[in-house]
């Protein structure tokens, strides 16, 4: 049951109908039934590890919230061990047998492992995630556990952000279950805009460009232009998905009276790679943050212990997004973008302020803005480069494809031959409201600027949009990218 | 920005949320209702009498815009189905212009749509049943690709119209057991409340292809765009006759490649003859050719045994393959321009003579007022 589907929208409309005319209790009862149908529509056989994972965090959740001592840090291992033996079980069993037998193989050891060929559950990581937070919070006394265990189970299961997250917490979604919502129009308009622009960043963007992305995956012998042209479609494909569904799933809660976390806020305008993880996928790096990052010691032990933890994180990071070792590189990769940011960035910051005059130790004049503004859309630039170089090796599946892509694109001889200025024009058509979005979101800090335009011009931009979005849209009905992590 | 929920009780506060509560409930059904009742109107306007036009505009899509105006008294209405070589070539045109010239009463009413399978022939005779057509005879042209497993199990939007209520009834449930899954049954039902959902693309089509006109009329070229943006195509060429200029070229893509036998089709078309049994009129069956590719053996067989069970009402066949040379067909697939009329002068001739073989020959005698000269091509 895809966001963008017709099925999607029918069955959101029962249910909403439904809903405004319950009580609260009612209307929980009403969305953790419609959250299982939801789920079930995919495999009605998953609907079983939710409620594993729902029944044992919440047994884990209060038992450790009545415990003393020692007997809470078993209760909270309980619930890791369950939660990640059933992600590690159903995403990464095949994927480590493989790899384990690929390496025995290099010492001429055959090995035949055992494969699970099991299908990956869609949303298994989102879920697992965020209800390993509930048990982590509730050991660490920041959330209060919860005593319903129906409000408990619509926590994990609540079908806007089942599949594909915002991984929420549960100090910020829990209470919005157990109290009575308050529906306001801010909640209707929020909705409404969100739910188009979620829908124009899906089928407008992503879902067309992502004809271009695949060609050039598929292709044997790519050539330079084309392959940079085809990765920055695959660049703002991945985000025209990703956010367009965070964007779907915020708006079809708002209108329900709940406000899920903003997932992404204008990533590709970030000017350094720790920036970027400030707006990119917000509620799995905060995630990341809180509950790897952190407890490894974070930037508590020198330059050395802050690249091994972000190192580890993002490696770990990489993992989560798919049993692949491209996965694994893009984290990497991403982890040593962090670690030499982290470590250039203040002997750098320093070198610019001097060389423009800023430093306190020798002060002249100040600074211009504009110069400060150019170098820092110069650094954009350089680090939206090395962005899209990321999402290469996040999409390829081999390394001989990597290397391939990686050549082709660097052949600076080559880079002009055999140019198509059709599919660069007609990528740039597709990206430019996206990054026009973007900047208007970057300068107001919220994608909610269209909401204080006068309801005139604020209408009008939204009829624009939605005759984008049936002139050009893409009625393929693509499967969202994230899903499958 | 709203927070979390973490309102105070007031007796304001929960007027307010009351009053948007509602709100809300009746905006959205009337937004339901709305996108409802405009599908309708949208696909009743966008509709078009297929006794006016010889085939179906959109190509492989759009059979819900088909409509079939009742029948005149004294004429003796023929369905056809069939794929592009009876959609695209000129065929619907030349048996009206035969029989004309031969004042025979005969209306061709071509449900014929480019690139149907077997699977799609149950639907479209379905659609044009449901809608009161009262044929007295139906033509089964079957090509080369009509048994083939492209992969799809459908190869047109005929599906589209499978679960409106008139239709359902008047096709075999087993049909449905086979081709239907739950999420295809959920969604071609939504198609049948709300036709938005089935016409999307042919509206989308439509809009594009006239912005572009007109832009172009004032100067403006956005070919490079539209050319470039995966926007629907309706598997439609404009005219088939095109592909003569583009020798060598296959329109069919993979058809070629695919396999030639879906593994359910024998009963699909027992499923055909079955439904035009139960409409009381004769069927009549051709195999035609469509360039050097003859149809299987195996696809031969089936129709050999099928058309050969008892039924109440007569079923004709005939094979018309190897009457024509590969350089008859332009593209491998369909009649040149010049070989069209000569193709379909022998079908139209072996239809004559099959319902002058059935109780229905009088019906079909040419008249001497040649009445029937108002169809239009």
């Amino acid at each position: 049951m895809l966001f963008h589907s017709w099925v999607f929208w029918s069955y959101f409309v029962l249910v909403y109908l439904a809903y405004l005319r319950l009580g609260r209790r009612g209307q929980n009862l009403l969305l953790l039934g419609a959250s299982y149908l939801f789920y079930a529509a995919w495999d009605w056989r998953f609907c079983g590890l939710l409620l594993v994972s729902t029944v044992v965090d919440f047994w884990a959740g209060h038992r450790i919230a009545t415990s003393e001592g020692r007997r809470r840090r078993v209760y909270l291992l309980i619930s890791l061990v369950t939660n990640l033996g059933l992600l590690g079980f159903f995403k990464y069993f095949d994927f480590f047998a493989k790899s384990m037998a690929a390496m025995l193989a290099h010492f001429d050891i055959q090995a035949s492992p055992v494969l699970l060929n099991v299908i990956l559950p869609v949303g298994i990581s989102f879920y697992t995630f965020q209800t390993l937070s509930y048990s982590i919070d509730v050991y660490r006394g920041v959330t209060k556990h919860t005593r319903n265990p129906l409000d408990f189970a619509l926590y994990v299961s609540f079908f806007p952000q089942l599949v594909a997250g915002p991984i929420e917490r549960s100090d910020r979604l829990l209470p919005q279950i157990e109290h009575e919502r308050r529906l306001t129009h801010d909640h209707l308009r929020q909705g409404f805009w969100w739910i188009l622009y979620g829908m124009f960043m899906k089928v407008a963007v992503a879902d067309n460009l992502s004809v271009y992305a695949d060609g050039l995956f598929g292709d044997p012998a790519p050539q330079g232009f084309e392959v940079w042209t085809r990765v920055l479609a695959f660049t703002f494909q991945i985000y025209g998905d990703f956010a367009g569904y965070s964007a779907i799933a915020r708006g079809v809660a708002s209108l329900m009276g709940f406000s899920l976390m903003v997932n992404f806020d204008a990533p590709y305008l970030s000017s350094s790679p720790s920036e970027f993880w400030r707006r990119w996928h917000i509620s799995l790096s905060t995630w990341l943050r809180d509950y790897l990052y952190i407890p490894l010691g974070g930037n508590r032990g020198g330059v050395i212990g802050t690249c091994r933890n972000l190192a580890l994180t993002m490696l770990l990071g990489g993992l989560w997004h798919g049993a692949g070792w491209n996965f694994v590189l893009w984290g990497a990769y991403q982890g040593a973008l962090l670690m030499i940011y982290r470590v250039v960035q203040r002997p750098v910051v320093r070198a610019v302020d001097r060389f423009m005059g800023s430093d306190p130790a020798t002060p002249t004049a100040p600074v211009p803005a504009a110069a400060r503004h150019v170098l820092r859309w110069i650094m954009t630039l350089f680090f939206f480069l090395l962005t899209i170089y990321g999402w290469l090796l996040f999409r390829c599946h081999s390394w001989e494809q990597i290397v391939t892509l990686t050549r082709a694109g660097l052949d600076l001889n080559a880079l002009w031959e055999a140019r198509d200025a059709n599919l660069l024009a007609t990528i740039a058509v597709l990206i430019a409201p996206v990054l026009l979005l973007d900047a208007l979101n970057y300068r107001t800090g919220s994608v909610d600027f269209v909401l204080r335009w006068p309801k005139a011009v604020r209408w009008l931009f939204y009829a624009a949009m939605g005759a984008w979005i049936f002139l050009l849209g893409h009625r393929g009905g693509e499967a969202f990218i994230y899903f499958q992590f | 920005m709203t927070g979390p929920a973490q309102h105070p009780e007031t007796d304001a506060s929960r007027r307010e949320h009351l009053r948007v509560r509602n709100a809300a409930f009746w905006r959205t059904v009337a937004l339901a209702v709305v996108v409802i009742v405009a599908s309708h109107v949208i696909e009743r306007r966008m509709s078009y009498s297929l006794a006016d036009k010889p085939m179906i505009v959109h190509g492989g899509y759009g059979l819900s815009l088909a409509r079939i105006p009742p029948k005149r008294p004294g004429t003796f209405r023929v369905l056809m189905l069939g794929n592009s070589v009876y959609q695209k070539c000129g065929i619907c045109q030349q048996y009206r212009a035969d029989a004309e010239a031969e004042h025979r009463p005969i209306e061709f009413i071509n449900l014929a749509q480019i690139g149907a399978s077997i699977n799609d022939y149950p639907l479209e005779l379905g659609w044009a049943l449901a809608q009161d057509a009262r044929p007295d005879a139906v033509i089964v042209s079957l090509g080369s690709f009509t048994f083939s497993d492209l992969g799809f199990t459908f190869n047109t939007d005929a599906d589209q119209i499978a679960y409106v209520p008139s239709v359902h009834r008047l096709i075999p449930e087993s049909f449905y057991e086979r081709n239907f899954d739950r999420t295809a049954a959920v969604q071609r039902t939504i198609s049948a409340i709300a036709p938005l959902r089935r016409i999307d693309t042919i509206l989308q089509y439509d809009a594009t292809q006239a912005i572009q006109m007109d832009l172009k009329e004032r100067g403006v070229d956005i070919a490079w765009l539209t050319g470039t943006l995966p926007l629907p195509r309706l598997n439609l060429v404009v005219n088939q006759f095109d592909a003569d200029r583009r020798r060598g070229r296959r329109p069919e893509g993979e058809a070629w490649l695919a396999r030639p036998f879906k593994p359910d089709a024998d009963q699909t078309f027992n499923e055909l003859l079955d439904m035009i049994d139960h409409a009381g009129v004769p069927a009549f069956v051709i195999r035609q050719q469509c360039g050097h590719k003859p149809i299987s053996e195996q696809a031969l067989a089936l129709i050999e045994e099928a058309v050969s069970r008892p039924r109440a009402v007569p079923v004709g066949f005939v094979d018309l393959e190897h009457l024509w040379t590969p350089d008859d067909f332009g593209d491998d697939i369909h009649p040149t321009r010049e070989h069209a009329p000569a193709y379909t002068r022998s079908h139209y001739d072996a239809f004559i003579r099959f319902i002058e073989s059935t109780a229905s020959a009088a019906a079909i005698a040419p008249t001497t007022s040649g009445a029937m000269t108002s169809q239009r091509n």
